[in-house]
């Protein structure tokens, strides 16, 4: 079984103990997946890379993952997990880090 | 010799005789050997075997949870025992690393481990390091790996007598899968172990219904060397990388493998249809 897998048809249920699941998108809706059996303690960005290989989306390219719930972005280093909500199962957005000139956060 | 061989030829090396001989060990044709336990001095290793029949305990030596680098390299469950000690270790070592300020105390240490672990016990009042220790020696980011789709969280294990590194090669198998699959994970495993040195992979239970594919390098008993720790981690993580994808597609049932469905499992009872 995939540690990441796309199941559009499965119902999305937390996960509980050493694994959690959640479910993510890209920017334009057209990729929905269900993503099962992460690790808790995974960086974000780790994770972030890997769904965006998944939906097939460019690998040279650096993604971040945002709550859709609360609107945050995850930092790349910070656990997903600890980031998310424990009581529901939680819906985020797959986006490329475009800075678009705009100066680094310090 | 290439430049790693002239590396390791300049870096400080141990008296082995004198150690040796200190610990009971009695010169053999190519090492040396103490009670079925042989070592074989290679430019950059310490190879270490024993016949699983010379300390024949439960479990089995050589399976998770094992202290030490104890790794089986003929099969999962037979063929000699081997323990592979990278010559860095013991040959790039701060003297004043160790307590009682021995010269060669850095591969007394190790053969002490070597030889407490080869019995499934750790040397006398052994601690394993602290947390705060080891932090300070991972890099960060190091308990990832991240291979195109598939990504793998590590787990520093650290407890009362135990210390190792373990990585998720496959986190979530079910139970049982098809024979021919089942087969071809172990024969993946076998593989493995007998390309690889330090890492031993097991199957683990993680549910009723499910396991779990773990990689780990077993480090209780270990003196707490940096460069071996460092050396462990790295080989643990590519041993995944090289494992993660094939054994991940092996075990995806969803995934129809013709050259696989046509191989006869060997050494399994099943009855087939004439």
């Amino acid at each position: 079984m995939k540690s990441l897998m796309p199941e559009p048809t499965a119902k999305a249920t937390p996960s509980r103990g050493g694994t959690f699941a959640f479910r993510a998108r890209d920017v334009t809706g057209t990729h929905d997946i269900h993503v099962a059996d992460v690790a808790r303690g995974t960086p974000a960005g780790a994770v972030a890379q890997a769904v965006a290989a998944t939906m097939n989306l460019p690998t040279n390219v650096p993604w971040a993952l945002r709550n859709d719930r609360t609107g945050t972005w995850i930092p790349d280093d910070a656990a997903l997990d600890t980031n998310l909500e424990e009581d529901r199962e939680a819906t985020l957005t797959l986006t490329p880090k475009a800075h678009l000139g705009a100066r680094e956060p310090a | 010799m290439n430049s790693m061989d002239l590396l390791c030829a300049s870096a400080r090396t141990p008296d082995w005789a004198s150690v040796f001989v200190a610990h009971q060990f009695s010169k053999a044709s190519q090492g040396f050997e103490h009670h079925g336990l042989h070592c074989a001095i290679q430019p950059r290793w310490l190879e270490f075997s024993m016949s699983v029949d010379v300390f024949a305990t439960k479990p089995s030596p050589g399976s998770l949870g094992w202290p030490g680098l104890w790794t089986r390299t003929q099969g999962l469950n037979t063929g000699p025992l081997i323990f592979d000690l990278p010559m860095m270790a013991v040959t790039d070592v701060d003297p004043g690393e160790w307590p009682d300020g021995e010269e060669d105390a850095s591969f007394a240490a190790h053969l002490r481990w070597v030889m407490a672990s080869a019995r499934g016990g750790l040397p006398e009042n052994w601690r394993a390091p602290s947390r705060a220790c080891l932090d300070a020696w991972i890099p960060a980011g190091a308990l990832t790996v991240q291979l195109g789709p598939l990504v793998r969280q590590g787990d520093l294990v650290l407890g009362d007598g135990r210390w190792a590194l373990r990585f998720p090669v496959l986190p979530a198998l079910p139970r049982t899968l098809p024979p021919v699959r089942e087969q071809a994970l172990l024969d993946l495993m076998a593989d493995a172990g007998a390309r690889w040195r330090m890492v031993r992979l097991g199957m683990e239970m993680t549910g009723e219904q499910t396991r779990a594919l773990i990689g780990e390098v077993d480090l209780s008993g270990a003196p707490h060397s940096q460069s071996l720790f460092l050396a462990s981690l790295d080989a643990l993580k590519q041993v995944v990388l090289w494992l993660a994808e094939t054994a991940d597609l092996l075990a995806d049932v969803t995934v129809t493998l013709q050259a696989l469905e046509q191989r006869r499992p060997h050494n399994l009872n099943e009855r087939t249809e004439p």
